[in-house]
């Protein structure tokens, strides 16, 4: 009887891992008809039909393009910002392995440059594990840094690091003046898992964040006045105003990301710190070993041309 | 009599093919439950307004049929056993749209907030019902039915539903701040004792959870529909180590199986977010969320007592 049982349960284990496979090809096929679809579609010229969308609203656009060409049309709006991100985060995570962290910082700081070379202003650099923010991780950032000065194309750079123990506070640690050819010079920040929440816990335990702001309680005061509505047309969100006013007077905000780049198998933040987030574009790439110039240009070009509604 | 007849048979044939259509749907949710299943999953519902002016119809009917598809959503989570989901209906960002358009939103939360008091398939999994966001901020009519929501469905014991209204994730976190540095003066908790926990144990939707005995599990899986990679300041917080899924359909064509490649590719990678927050954890020194892989196959709707889910 109990043999049966577990006979049972071994062909049930066998039939739910061969359903499991085949769920697997499935998706795989889709994704690939999905991409003969799109390309068939661009061939076509019909692109704008957007068939990576699905055939039903592809079918359905067509449909409608047919009947705007009656009337008229109102796109949703939103602009595309036709410029290079100001910041760029690189999310990753540094093997334990014994040359991973040299190998890691290099990576950075090539990424670090060529930002440079595109007109980013601020890269941060986040480890999900850690090494790069430690002691000898700090060092080989700063001297990666240097050595790229030095040596390749003369960029400058201010490297900082947040002081997780003293809340949060963003300290530069090393500097070194662009050199050569360009006058390029890129801001970076060495970021790990201690610092991800540092400053808002700091906020958290010390902060005084409800001594009022005239100016602020009036705009808002006069909103709902004005509109006569009995609520508020617009937020104009005092609680995130004040609380990024006091962690600015105390050194400890990170600028928000306009891109971030997520390294790593599997597409997640890894604790990166939450605030920098609320609007950046994010991008996934398999390694950060082999992620190249060429595919930074694209990440960038992709973020230039992307429209941004920001809820309208 | 004969068109009679051909209704009957037209009523018949949707009969047999949703039998089967549900039937799969069981089928596939079965398969999946063999591997890790998310405990929280969060939905960014993009695409209405695309979706509308792609078929050529008016805004309001895109945003209605999104409200169908959510409540399809939910149906295919809860059956699946996730415990949480939580939706992004309306940013305090899209006050900036026209009156017209937000008229429209809010005359539909309110129909559709009624629809899932009385919603059979949540009624028999006892799912609550929280709305989530600066309620002050919306209109008297859709805050009072937020509230008649949240009162009726909240001695439930079932999975729930987060609807996020009014709502930034810049906003909960600063007003978490806020009520933990309130509770640091008062003295009901010491500086020395604020962590992340005390901040995520303050955020939207986690005191509704601790009355219950249990804290408001992180996000596992982020969805997001129509293409976009961006979080637009949803549930910052929360997924920071959630698998993010972006799709590139719109959310009125969010299918079942959209939902299943979701959770698949959850399991996919699923070890690299568990490791992900044990080296996060051991670099902060806190217990990272440990979770057991658990043999004990969930009915839907119920969770079971101590049973937890594979990361």
């Amino acid at each position: 009887m109990r043999a049966r049982a577990s006979e049972a349960r071994a062909a049930t284990r066998a039939a739910h891992e061969w359903l499991l496979a085949c769920t697997h090809w499935f998706f795989v096929a889709r994704a690939w008809a999905r991409r003969v679809v799109d390309a068939t579609f661009r061939a076509l010229g019909c692109e704008r039909f957007e068939p990576r969308r699905g055939l039903r609203h592809a079918m359905r656009a067509m449909n409608a393009e047919l009947r705007r060409r009656v009337g008229g049309y109102e796109g949703l709006g939103g602009d595309a910002p036709r410029r290079p991100p100001r910041t760029l985060s690189v999310i990753a995570t540094c093997g334990e392995g014994d040359g991973d962290l040299e190998r890691f910082v290099e990576r950075a700081v090539n990424v670090a440059r060529w930002c440079a070379r595109c007109g980013v202003e601020r890269v941060s650099v986040y480890d999900g594990g850690g090494r790069a923010t430690t002691t000898r991780g700090i060092e080989a950032l700063r001297e990666a840094l240097e050595t790229s000065r030095r040596d390749r194309e003369g960029v400058g750079y201010v490297l900082r690091v947040v002081d997780a123990d003293d809340g949060g506070k963003i300290r530069e640690c090393a500097r070194g003046a662009s050199a050569g050819r360009g006058e390029a010079s890129i801001d970076v920040d060495a970021l790990g898992p201690r610092d991800a929440c540092a400053a808002l816990l700091d906020a958290a335990r010390h902060a005084e964040l409800d001594e009022g702001d005239d100016s602020l309680e009036g705009a808002i005061a006069s909103a709902r006045d004005g509109d006569g509505v009995e609520w508020a047309k617009f937020k104009y969100k005092p609680d995130v105003v004040r609380l990024e006013r006091w962690m600015r007077e105390r050194g400890t905000f990170l600028p928000p990301a306009d891109v971030a780049v997520v390294f790593g198998a599997t597409f997640h933040l890894q604790g990166y710190p939450p605030w920098q987030l609320h609007a950046a574009e994010l991008f996934h790439e398999e390694s950060l070993d082999r992620f190249s110039r060429r595919d930074l240009a694209r990440v960038i070009d992709k973020y230039a041309k992307t429209a941004q509604r920001f809820g309208k | 009599m004969p068109e009679r007849r051909a209704d009957a048979r037209g009523r018949r044939a949707r009969t047999i093919v949703s039998v089967v259509r549900d039937g799969c749907r069981r089928f596939i949710a079965r398969a999946l439950r063999a591997g890790p299943i998310p405990r929280h999953v969060a939905v960014i519902m993009d695409g209405n307004r695309r979706f509308a002016c792609a078929s050529g119809v008016a805004l309001a009917r895109g945003h209605a049929r999104g409200a169908d598809v959510l409540r399809e959503a939910c149906a295919w989570c809860f059956e699946l056993g996730v415990e949480t989901l939580s939706v992004y209906a309306l940013s305090t960002e899209n006050f900036k749209r026209s009156e017209r358009e937000l008229e429209a939103l809010f005359d539909l939360a309110c129909g559709e907030i009624g629809t899932l008091i009385d919603d059979e398939g949540l009624r028999l999994r006892e799912a609550r019902v929280h709305v989530s966001g600066d309620l002050d901020a919306l209109p008297k009519r859709v805050r009072d039915k937020a509230k008649e929501a949240m009162e009726k469905t909240k001695d439930n014991r079932g999975p729930m539903l987060n609807v996020c209204m009014a709502y930034t994730g810049r906003e909960d976190i600063a007003r978490a701040v806020m009520k933990t540095r309130e509770d640091v003066r008062g003295g009901a908790l010491d500086a020395s004792e604020v962590d992340e926990r005390a901040v995520a144990s303050r955020l939207h939707g986690a005191e509704r959870e601790i009355e219950l005995g249990a804290g408001m599990p992180e996000v596992d899986l982020l969805v997001r529909t129509s293409g976009e990679t961006r979080l637009s300041d949803f549930m910052l917080f929360n997924a920071r180590f959630a698998k993010l899924v972006f799709v590139e359909v719109l959310w009125p064509d969010f299918t079942f199986m959209d939902f299943v490649h979701a959770v698949w590719q959850y399991q996919l990678g699923a070890k690299d977010l568990k490791r992900s927050r044990q080296a996060y954890g051991d670099a902060n020194a806190i217990e990272a969320e440990s979770a057991v892989v658990a043999e004990v196959r969930v009915q839907p709707g119920r969770v079971a007592k101590g049973a937890k889910r594979s990361v």
